[in-house]
């Protein structure tokens, strides 16, 4: 099982030189740190070709976040990174504290934020507090760029819209506005080095303490991040902390939800903890309001 | 087969070539063309931490790690932490003994390695901090009381070198 399967590998310095090989190299998978493609390439469950290592690329380790002006993560910033950039905790604060509850240190001294992504595992830690910042991705290949919302990237299990040849080149989180609060929370069998039973980021626009919008993303309760439609229609001009409130948005989350029994927990479970989350998360948004 | 090639590595300060194919993982280099054998394999998948090393002044999985990805890089295991003159034992490697936070010594090098890294990053870290930074590892022995105790004793007596 340790013994990966034959494959050529390159290490491009270069974001030209990867999308070159990405373009002209048959069955490539490309690597980042290694934690998910590892475990794959020893589980069998896939047998690239070519593996190309963007670890070596300088312009991927590339951060900004400057005043006003949001953040832009290149593919390599990594997991502890962002746990502990004092930048990140300031302005989004949710998106740092997730990637800190990834693995353990070393899966996130090694692991990457768009691998995160790119691997589009159904628990996985990141896209929902990302979503709820309106991050965007920068996805390139030889010749072309596009960007697009993160919200639209993960289309199911492992799945996602980057195309043949294409990279993630760059993660940008826009400016949040001072009035708008989020938060991410999750449930797992421990506190390290898990996989969550469920997670959850909540947003709230707030005027005041008079919730104007919404947003409600949860995880690994569906085979991609699950975007609440009733939520925000509960949340929507009402007062944050309305006790009320609080338990008709955890209801409207549970109608929404339609997990799996698995190893990790049953789906009547599930659906409890996707109503304790929706609770503790406003609660918690609206102490902090205070 | 994957041809192997030569590929300079750089581990424990010292340049070594060794025989290296695409496909091979840090740890079994480490192990079985480098001879450093401190460094253990346990999970093979990131869950156990037998296997950090310090590559760049990070603590990473090693069984994670392709050995390719690595060359060019600054590599630490657990035989380099030691005064490369005398042989002495690195102050955090002797608040283990000191404190009986050994039993089989599986995850010891591993623990080693992440308690080294995380004294040589934070010299003074709080319990919960060091906690944290040992999350990584497991230890199916000593029940971690021990571990905590030497990591907090060594920072508390002057910490790594
Ligand atoms: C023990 C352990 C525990 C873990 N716990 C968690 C957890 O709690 N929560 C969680 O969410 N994840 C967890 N993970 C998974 C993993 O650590 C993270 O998903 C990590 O952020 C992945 O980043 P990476 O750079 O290691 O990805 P890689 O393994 O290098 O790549 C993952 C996938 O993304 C592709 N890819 C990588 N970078 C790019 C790019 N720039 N453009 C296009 N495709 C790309 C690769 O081809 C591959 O398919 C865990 C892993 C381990 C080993
Ligand atoms: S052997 Fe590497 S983490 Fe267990
Ligand atoms: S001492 Fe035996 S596993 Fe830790």
């Amino acid at each position: 099982m340790n013994i990966l399967t034959p494959f050529e590998y390159f290490r491009p310095t270069t974001v030209d030189e990867a999308l070159e090989l990405l373009a002209t190299k048959e069955n490539a998978k490309i690597i980042a740190g290694g934690s998910d493609l590892m475990i794959q390439l020893k589980e069998k469950m896939i047998h690239p070709s070519n593996v190309i290592d963007i670890t070596h690329i300088p312009e991927l380790q590339e951060f900004k976040c400057e005043e006003g002006k949001g953040a832009v993560l290149g593919a390599c910033v990594t997991d502890a990174f962002c746990e502990f950039s004092e930048e990140l905790k300031a302005k989004f604060p949710a998106f740092s504290y997730a990637a800190g509850e990834i693995g353990g240190p070393q899966v996130r001294e090694m692991g990457t934020i768009a691998g995160n992504l790119a691997n589009s595992g159904p628990s996985a830690e990141t896209p929902s507090s990302l979503i709820c910042y309106d991050a965007q991705l920068v996805l390139a290949k030889k010749g072309s760029e596009r960007t697009v919302d993160v919200k639209d990237f993960i289309t199911g299990n492992r799945r996602n819209i980057l195309e043949e040849g294409e990279m993630i080149k760059q993660i940008i989180i826009p400016e949040p506005d001072p009035n708008t609060k989020v938060k991410y929370s999750y449930v797992a069998m421990r506190r390290m080095m898990e996989i969550d039973i469920a997670n959850m980021c909540i947003r709230v626009d707030l005027d005041g303490d008079t919730i104007k919008d919404a947003r409600c993303v949860m995880g690994s309760v569906a085979i991609k991040p699950l975007i609440s439609e009733k939520v925000p229609e509960v949340l929507r001009g009402t007062k944050l902390g309305d006790e009320e409130v609080i338990l008709k948005a955890a209801e409207a989350a549970q109608s929404e939800v339609h997990p799996i029994t698995d190893v990790r927990a049953t789906a009547q479970y599930r659906v409890d903890v996707i109503g304790a989350l929706v609770r503790r998360i406003l609660r918690e948004l609206a102490a902090e309001n205070k | 087969m994957m041809k192997k090639q030569l590929v300079t590595m750089n581990i424990n300060g010292e340049n070594m070539d060794l025989r290296v194919a695409p496909n091979d993982v840090l740890v079994e280099v480490l192990r079985k063309e480098a001879n450093l054998t401190g460094t253990k394999k346990g999970c093979g998948q990131g869950d156990c931490g037998a296997c950090t090393v310090i590559i760049d002044n990070k603590a990473v999985l090693s069984c994670l790690t392709l050995a390719m990805s690595a060359a060019g890089r600054e590599i630490t295991t657990i035989e380099g932490i030691a005064d490369h003159k005398t042989g002495e034992m690195n102050a955090i490697q002797k608040s283990f003994l000191n404190h009986g936070a050994v039993q089989c010594g599986y995850c010891t090098p591993g623990m080693i390695m992440s308690s080294y890294n995380l004294l040589k990053n934070k010299p003074n870290p709080t319990r919960q901090e060091i906690r944290r930074a040992l999350s990584g590892n497991l230890c199916r022995c000593t029940g971690y009381i021990l571990i905590l105790e030497a990591v907090q004793a060594c920072a508390a007596e002057g910490g790594v070198n």
